[in-house]
Order: C-alpha cells, then sequence, then structure tokens
C-alpha cells in the first residue's frame, strides 16, 4: 500500500476541499504535516480510519460535517462530508471514497450508517466488495501498527501488552490465517462428530451380536432336528423290526386261522368222500345186481320182441288203435276211412284177428319189465361213474389240504419261536408314542429353525444396513480423524512458523534498537514482550526502561514489521504470509515523548521506518535536529493553518514555522473556524 | 480380501475398504483450508466451518 493522495472535503474542521499529496519517491519517502495542537492532525490520521472502515476514534465523532458548513445548513436540511483517498497496492490504484450525509436536526449533526456511501473504484472500475478489498489491503487489525500516535506507541513495549506484539505478528504475517483455519477446522470436527453421532444412536446394539446369536441357536436347533431325525429313523427301523418281529406273530395267528380252515376243510372234505364211500355202497347194493343181470334180460327182450312180430304175442294196442283209426275215418296215411271201404273192411278183418286182451297185457309187463331192467343198468354205471369222479376229486383236495396243513404247522412251529406278540405290541405301541413325540419335536425344531432362518435373513439385511451404516460410520469417523491430523499439522506450523516470524522480527528490532540506542539491545521473548536489555559482566541482562527507550523499542518492532512484510512481499511470499506487503507508517507526534536525544536518534531512522512514512509534527517537536535529520527524505511537506474568528484566542496560538527560508503562520484570524492545508513542498 | 479384512467384517464391521488418511490427504486438506482462509481472511462469513467440513468431507468419501 503506498498513500498517494487525501483530499477531504467539509470533513470536520477541514473546510471546502482540502488536498493532501501523500505520494512518495524511494529515496524520498517521508511526507511531514505540521501543525500545532487542535489544528487537526489527529483528524487527518482518523480520516484515514474513517475513510478505509468507516469509524474514527476522535471527540466528538458524530460532528463528521464541517462546523461551519453546519451552521450555515438550515434546521431539517443535509449536506456532506466526503474523505477520498488514492493509493496502490500490487500494481493497482485505488481511489476510496467515502462520504456521510448528514442532516441538521435541532442544531445537531445526525447521521447513521445508512447515510453513509463507501465506493472503491480500482484502476478507474468501481468493485463490487469494497469492505473486503480494504481489509485484504490494510485489514482493521493491522491498521494500528501503521496508523498511530506516537506519543502512545511506547505502550507497545509493555508487557501488558505483549498480546498486541503477538498479534502484530500474527496479523502482519498472516499467521493468524493459521489460527482462524485452526479454530474453524476444530468447528468443522465437531460438526462431522455430530454427524456421526447422528448415524449410530446411542447404545444401539451391533446386528453382529444379535447375528451370532441367531447363528449360535441355528446351530443348536439344526443339531437338535438332526439328531431327532436321527433318533426318529432310528425308532423308524425299530418300529419296523418290532413290526416284522409282530408280523411274525400276526402271521402265526393267520397260519393258525388258516390251520383251522384247512383243517375243517379236510374234515368236510373227509366226510364228503364218507358219504360218497357210503352213496357208493348203497349204489352197488341196490342196484349193481341188475347190472350183473343185464345180459340174461337183454336175451329175454330179443325173444318177446321176435314174438311179437310174428304176432305170436297179442298187442293191444294194435286192437285200439286199429278202433281209433275206423273211429276217425282217415288213416295215418291220410287215406280216408269210409264205412264200406275197402280200408275199413280190412281194419275190420284185423281186429278179429287180435289175441285176448290178458294175453297182451303179461307180454306188455314183461316187455315193460326188461325195459327197465336195462334201464337201470345204464343209470348204475352213470352213477357209479360220477360218484368216482367225486372221489377223485375230494381226494386230490384232501391230499392238497393235508399237504397244506402240514406246511402251515411246520411254518408255525418256526414263527413261533422268539418273543410274544403281546411284548412286541407294546413296544412298538411304545416305539411309535416316541416317533410321535420325535416327529412333534422335529416339526417344532423345523418351525423354530424356520423362524430363526428368518430372523436371520432380517438380520443379514440389518447387516448390510449396519454395512452401510458402518460405512458411514468409518467414513465421519474417519473425517474426524483427518481433522485432527489437519489441525495436528496446522498447530504444528502455526507454531513453527510464529516462533520463525518472532526471531526474525526480534532480530531486526533488536538490529534497529541498538542502531538507535548503542549499547542496549531489544528482543521480542517467548512471551510475545518487547524485552530491552544491557549487556553486564557478558551477559545480558533486562534492565529498567525509560518511556523514550520503548518508544524506540515499539517504533523498532513496527518497522521491524514492516520491513519483513515488504521483505516477504518482495520475495513472492504473500501466498504464504497474507500479511506481507507495503505498508506505509502514519504516525502523529512520533517525538512527543521523547527527550532531545531520544527524539534525535529516532529522527534519523525515521525514514528507514517504512518505504513510505506521514508524521504529523508540531513545532516544539520540529527541533533543527529532527529538521536536518529528516530534510533529506522529505517529499511532502504541508502546513496545517489553524483559522480562528476569535482574536483573543487567535493571539494566544498564533506561531508560525520557517521552512527553507519561508515563515508560515500556523494560525490566522478569519470569520470562522477551521483549518487549511497549505502545502509548503 | 484377507483373513483380517474378513474378520474386521464380521467381528468389528468394518466395511471391505478401509480409508487411509494419508499424508498427502492432510497436507491437501491444510493448503485448501489455508487458501480458504486467506481468501474469507476479513469476510465475516459464519459458514467457514461448514465450508472446512465439507471440504474434509471431499477428501474421504
Amino acid at each position: 500500500m503506498k498513500l498517494k493522495k487525501m483530499i477531504l472535503h467539509n470533513f470536520r474542521q477541514f473546510y471546502g476541499k482540502q488536498e493532501i499529496d501523500l505520494e512518495t519517491s524511494k529515496d524520498s519517502n517521508v511526507v511531514v504535516i505540521h501543525g500545532e495542537n487542535g489544528s487537526g492532525k489527529t483528524t487527518i490520521l482518523e480520516a484515514f480510519s474513517w475513510c478505509l472502515y468507516g469509524k474514527m476514534d476522535l471527540a466528538q465523532s458524530q460532528n463528521i460535517l464541517n462546523e461551519k458548513i453546519f451552521n450555515d445548513l438550515p434546521q431539517g436540511m443535509s449536506s456532506d462530508a466526503k474523505v477520498v483517498l488514492l493509493f496502490e497496492d500490487r500494481h493497482k490504484e485505488y481511489l476510496i471514497t467515502r462520504s456521510v450525509q448528514v442532516k441538521n436536526v435541532a442544531g445537531k449533526q445526525y447521521h447513521t450508517p445508512q447515510d453513509q456511501t463507501f465506493e472503491i473504484m480500482r484502476d478507474g472500475i468501481v468493485i463490487d466488495s469494497p469492505k473486503t478489498t480494504v481489509d485484504k489491503i490494510l485489514s482493521k487489525e493491522l491498521k494500528k501498527y501503521f496508523f498511530f500516535d506516537g506519543e502512545r506507541i511506547d505502550k507497545l513495549a509493555k508487557p501488558e501488552n505483549a498480546k498486541d506484539i503477538e498479534d502484530g505478528i500474527k496479523n502482519i504475517m498472516g499467521i493468524a490465517v493459521y489460527e482462524k483455519g485452526i479454530k474453524h477446522l476444530k468447528e468443522a470436527k465437531k460438526i462431522l462428530a455430530d454427524e456421526l453421532k447422528n448415524i449410530i444412536p446411542e447404545g444401539e446394539v451391533s446386528p453382529y451380536e444379535e447375528e451370532d446369536e441367531i447363528i449360535k441357536e441355528l446351530d443348536e436347533y439344526k443339531i437338535k432336528l438332526k439328531n431327532n431325525i436321527k433318533r426318529k429313523e432310528d425308532k423308524i427301523a425299530e418300529k419296523e423290526k418290532v413290526s416284522e418281529e409282530l408280523k411274525s406273530v400276526e402271521e402265526l395267528e393267520r397260519d393258525e386261522k388258516l390251520k383251522i380252515e384247512k383243517e375243517n376243510a379236510l374234515e368236510e372234505y373227509n366226510t364228503s368222500y364218507q358219504k360218497l364211500i357210503e352213496k357208493e355202497k348203497s349204489l352197488i347194493s341196490k342196484e349193481a345186481y341188475l347190472a350183473i343181470s343185464s345180459d340174461l334180460i337183454f336175451e329175454m327182450n330179443n325173444f318177446l320182441e321176435e314174438k311179437r312180430e310174428k304176432g305170436e304175442l297179442p298187442s293191444g294196442i294194435r286192437e285200439q288203435f286199429i278202433q281209433d283209426l275206423i273211429d276217425r275215418g282217415t288213416c295215418i296215411c291220410g287215406t280216408s276211412l269210409v264205412e264200406g271201404d275197402v280200408h275199413v273192411d280190412h281194419l275190420k278183418n284185423l281186429l278179429h284177428k287180435t289175441v285176448k286182451k290178458s294175453v297182451e297185457d303179461g307180454f306188455l309187463r314183461l316187455s315193460a319189465f326188461t325195459d327197465k331192467v336195462s334201464n337201470v343198468e345204464k343209470s348204475f354205471k352213470e352213477k357209479l361213474t360220477e360218484l368216482y369222479g367225486q372221489k377223485d376229486t375230494l381226494l386230490g383236495k384232501i391230499e392238497k389240504v393235508t399237504a397244506e396243513l402240514s406246511d402251515i404247522k411246520t411254518e408255525m412251529k418256526k414263527k413261533a419261536e422268539g418273543s410274544s406278540s403281546a411284548e412286541l405290541i407294546a413296544k412298538r405301541e411304545s416305539i411309535e408314542e416316541t416317533i410321535e413325540e420325535l416327529t412333534e419335536k422335529i416339526g417344532s425344531y423345523k418351525g423354530k429353525i424356520e423362524e430363526l432362518q428368518s430372523a436371520h435373513e432380517a438380520i443379514k439385511r440389518a447387516i448390510e444396513q449396519h454395512q452401510t451404516q458402518n460405512r458411514q460410520v468409518q467414513i465421519a469417523e474417519k473425517r474426524i480423524e483427518l481433522c485432527q491430523q489437519a489441525i495436528y499439522q496446522m498447530e504444528d506450523i502455526y507454531e513453527q512458523l510464529t516462533n520463525k516470524v518472532r526471531e526474525k522480527l526480534s532480530d531486526k528490532v533488536s538490529k534497529v534498537f541498538t542502531t538507535i540506542i548503542p549499547g542496549k539491545h531489544a528482543k521480542i521473548n517467548h512471551n510475545f514482550e518487547l524485552e530491552i536489555t544491557k549487556e553486564v559482566n557478558g551477559s545480558m541482562k533486562k534492565t529498567p526502561t525509560s518511556t523514550g527507550e520503548n518508544q524506540v523499542a515499539s517504533l523498532a518492532f513496527i518497522s521491524s514489521l514492516v520491513n519483513l512484510a515488504k521483505e516477504w512481499d518482495e520475495g513472492g511470499n504473500s501466498n504464504v504470509f497474507t500479511g506481507a506487503g507495503t505498508y506505509p507508517v502514519v504516525m502523529d507526534s512520533p517525538f512527543g515523548a521523547l527527550d532531545d536525544t531520544n527524539r534525535d536518534l529516532i529522527s534519523k531512522y525515521v525514514q528507514s521506518l517504512a518505504p513510505q512514512v506521514i508524521v504529523f509534527v508540531s513545532t516544539s517537536q520540529w527541533s533543527k535536529e529532527v529538521e536536518n535529520n529528516l530534510k533529506p527524505y522529505i517529499q511532502h511537506e504541508y502546513i496545517l493553518q489553524y483559522h480562528n474568528p476569535n482574536q483573543e484566542k487567535f493571539k494566544a496560538s498564533q506561531k508560525s514555522i520557517t521552512i527553507d527560508g519561508i515563515t508560515y503562520d500556523l494560525s490566522v484570524q478569519d470569520d470562522y473556524e477551521f483549518t487549511k492545508v497549505v502545502k509548503v513542498k | 480380501m484377507s483373513k483380517e479384512q474378513e474378520e474386521n467384517v464380521k467381528e468389528k464391521g468394518l466395511p471391505e475398504e478401509s480409508i487411509e488418511i494419508t499424508d498427502e490427504i492432510t497436507r491437501d486438506l491444510v493448503k485448501e483450508i489455508l487458501e480458504l482462509e486467506r481468501d474469507n481472511l476479513y469476510v465475516n462469513r459464519a459458514n467457514l466451518k461448514e465450508q472446512i467440513a465439507t471440504l474434509v468431507k471431499t477428501k474421504v468419501r
């Protein structure tokens, strides 16, 4: 930052437009503004602050508008006060304009922050973020190190202000970035930690534990199921064996029944056979003689037939038959038989030739008998044949059943060996009960296993979810871990950087201080205190310090700060050390509290304080030595001429200053009170 | 997956892929945080912590 120009417009005691050219060169880097107390030196110092930040540290700071302008302002009317600052930073020109519209309200200046306008032009172009731009160029935190009241600068060297030293180092060197980064990173870590808390509610049981329990239980039930299935299979086998045994007994019973059936059948067959034998006996006894006499009867039949054919044996049939034919009138051949006809006559002759009825009957009876005997023989034989057939059939059956019975008995004997059927049945029933119980258990186990498998599936899904959740947990934890590692790294860098800068600054301070006050040393200790020491018997010892020494030490510190910032800026380290840059030093009354000796010493060093130095001095501080020391470096020189309407006051404060042989009145009587900036050089 | 990883998955429920925080990741994060802080050094933004948290999330995901 290189200041170029300040324009004050009706700002405080500066009436109208007052310009101060601040641009300096490398060799002539000093601007001196002379002014007596109350002439407006501090107002100009604060005008920088107001222009840059909108605030100033002055008595009656509400009264920004020039008094003359305000007094002329009718009640309720407004007028503007304005400060314009032109400067250069990193090869860009900035024009900052801040103005405020002040209203006359009951004779008092009234304005609010909203009445202020703030504009920055960079290389002629208005930029959008003026406040940020100002902060980046020269933050409010840094401003106090470069725009200060010299009479109070000695305070920096007091131990209680070590924090200002520390802050100055950190802010200028951009170490504050680390500090803020660490702070924000810790806050970010907390955000991430809160997010982690939200992922897993406190006290939640891991699904893996639940799964382990389920798997354990599932395994137990599977073993139980397996054992019971095996037991059931064993029992079923046992039952089958018992059933087999029992089957043998049952077969025995069935064999017994069969045996009885067979025995009954055999008995029946035997009875039937006996009956057939009886029947045979009866048949033979009743009808066998006819069969024996059948040939004799046959011969008799032939004899009788022969007789009959000869007519020797009367036939009752012929007589009756002939008579019937005559009565009917028709022959069996269809010939009509009419009385008197030949045929009828022939038939009547035949009737006369028939034998007597008794003879014929006897013959007929004998013929019937011989016929009957012939039939009996035939029937007997048939019956006997049938009987024999029946007997054969029965004998076959008897033989078969007898054999079967024998087999049954043999089998039964064999089967009868072993346990009793009752025991076997009881045993089988017991097994069946066991099987039933096992079946129930197996069913129950299967049900439980299904239930557990279902639960396991659910827990697997929960695990998947948990794994997803765990992934989130791990990520969240890793993020926190990363934060912590970054915090450690940043803290480490921060500490190293702070110490490095402190040591470097301390060296510079010591060098500057010793240059100004030979024989004494100043350094920035580990507690960031400006410490002034003196060599006593070969060792450096803290010594009591004067205000002057403290002021020199403070200026040495500021000077070192500015120069280090400039060095690092020129070394291209502005990205690392955000505060690196070129800064001016604007000092009000830098020699105010110094005795003559220190004032002379400091004045020799002022031009070295910063690349650009603006000093406000009163005539009492502007000694010949100071003038001589600064003269070679002065680029611009101004006087603040105080115009005063009060003649008495004017007479009392009337002072002048002679610069380069020309005398300038520092106080002028006028119609109204204001300060005029008069350019001397 | 190694046996140890399997055990981790089973016993601790850790995911298969482990996320390692390397020095490079940390360095990158620090660098980016510092850039963020520098950009916002004089800007009163309350959301820097959120921005850093988001930055961390992009590093570990």
